[in-house]
């Protein structure tokens, strides 16, 4: 009979002792429930310090790890887009030019930055820069503007250009852009929407939420996509 | 990666917690993305993996954040894939593992490639250049590689299938304890047999595990033998059989 050799054979002995291991719940349950119980009597045996220290980190741990989350969805949801940017064909305010860009498939762009932290007033800005729709954006009302501040940081970092659907009904984990009860906007993430209030959430944890009431609905729109900085 | 699909049902090991009972629901909430149940995963499994950590040789300095960095891995991957492992200690201790391994393979790598450098950079000129496109990280990022692996999988599953049928509890006992590169000696001793009859058996059970593996192998189709080999090309083992020797093959224990 033809054989393998030694080493080749361990190899596969090793292999099938594996896939053994692994269809034998038993076995594996044991191994489970042993390590359970250590990791249970390690924690009960820290001493008062330790159990402080480990508190400590595992709120942070927790936080770090939300955001992270977080981050990496709104990033896939979102991903960066090249800008295609051209002057306006007609010079208006924010409010009039939004339907001239819209029959042309662009969106105004509002050089004034929304200030992703403090906010401010929007509609009477004038805008002279248009961006070109990306081809899978259908046609619709929007507005692209340059975000300040670094309270969305690292989804959305200062100068950078999200395009706004305007009007569209934000669900919770949507960026959005609301205006606050003082006039101003800001663009910010739909943490929860209990009851009567929307809570919007920055992804960088230095900035508190604001909780602003349903009615009448503070969303403008909610953002739909990112381009890079110029 | 083992998978459950019954995470809801299975209620797992009890928890000292008031908001997850059990495992099994700690889990759950993990896999929602609660910062409460994050908290109470590393609350609950820090001390152990530090602990496991210590175990494996790893630097005092280094332990927390290498667990506090494989905790935030684990928890993004089930959360991203929404995957429930079947024994979550294990699975933890195993990714601890092969963290450890990969990091000291690693800076075993980076050591000799950095003295290599600079060995030739004196007779060349050539410099130290980052390892981030190595030939390993190239062949592990192409696609291909996780299916190759996957029906290499299926295959060694499938000559587990053959052999399961003939073997008794002790010879399985004995196959996942050599799997496991556990000492004969404790493998004998787990067994309650002596040092020589373990010997006895080992022999006997890798000669079985060999006439089905060849069995097996000869029944492969060649681009599933390829991947069995490409699966085995670490360990620098070759699945073409040499003729039998002539003399009787001595009784050796190898593990």
């Amino acid at each position: 009979m033809a054989r393998f050799d030694d080493r080749t054979l361990e190899e596969l002995m090793a292999a099938v002792g594996k896939e053994a291991e692994l269809a034998d719940h038993d076995l594996a349950h044991q191994d489970e429930r042993f390590l359970f119980w250590l990791a249970n009597d390690l924690r009960a045996g820290l001493d008062l310090e330790q159990r402080f220290s480990d508190e400590r980190a595992a709120a942070e741990f927790a936080q770090r790890v939300v955001t992270r989350l977080e981050v990496r969805s709104a990033e896939r949801r979102l991903p960066l887009r090249q800008l295609r940017e051209r002057g306006a064909s007609v010079r208006a305010t924010l409010a009039h030019a939004v339907p001239a860009a819209s029959r042309e498939r662009c969106a105004t762009i509002l050089d004034l930055a929304v200030a992703a932290g403090s906010g401010r007033e929007l509609w009477d800005e004038p805008c002279d820069r248009w961006l070109e729709l990306p081809d899978d954006v259908p046609s619709g009302r929007y507005v692209a503007l340059r975000v300040a501040g670094d309270s969305m940081a690292p989804v959305l970092g200062p100068r950078e250009v999200i395009l706004i659907e305007l009007d569209a009904s934000p669900r919770v984990d949507d960026l959005v852009v609301a205006r606050l009860p003082d006039q101003s906007h800001v663009v910010k993430r739909v943490a929860s929407m209990k009851g009567s209030t929307i809570e919007l959430a920055s992804f960088n944890r230095d900035y508190e939420s604001i909780f602003v009431s349903r009615d009448p609905s503070p969303v403008v729109g909610t953002v739909i996509a990112r381009f890079t900085r110029e | 990666m083992e998978r459950s699909d019954n995470t809801g049902q299975r209620e797992g090991e009890e928890l000292a917690s008031t908001h997850y009972p059990t495992s099994a629901r700690l889990l759950v909430a993990v896999l929602r993305g609660e910062e409460r149940a994050i908290r109470e995963l590393f609350l609950l499994y820090a001390p152990l993996l530090r602990d496991q950590a210590r175990r494996m040789g790893i630097d005092s300095d280094q332990r927390d954040e290498m667990v506090t960095t494989l905790l935030d891995d684990v928890v993004v991957h089930l959360v991203e894939r929404q995957t429930a492992p079947r024994h979550l200690s294990k699975y933890l201790v195993a990714a601890l593992r092969n963290r450890a391994r990969n990091g000291h393979r690693d800076s075993k790598r980076r050591f000799a490639t950095r003295e290599r450098a600079c060995h030739e950079m004196a007779r060349s000129g050539e410099r130290v250049v980052a390892e981030s496109h190595s030939a390993y990280g190239l062949s592990a990022s192409e696609p291909g590689d996780s299916e190759g692996a996957c029906t290499a999988r299926t295959s060694i599953a499938r000559l587990w299938e053959r052999c399961e049928r003939s073997l008794s509890a002790d010879e399985i006992t004995m196959l996942i304890r050599v799997g496991r590169h556990v000492p004969l000696r404790e493998v004998a001793h787990q067994l309650g047999v002596s040092y020589g009859a373990a010997r006895v058996r080992l022999h006997r059970l890798r000669e079985r595990i060999h006439r089905e593996a060849i069995v097996h192998i000869s029944t492969l189709k060649p681009e599933e033998r390829v991947e069995l080999e490409r699966f085995f090309r670490r360990a620098g083992v070759s699945l073409a059989p040499r003729p039998a020797p002539r003399q009787t093959e001595e009784i050796h224990g190898k593990i």
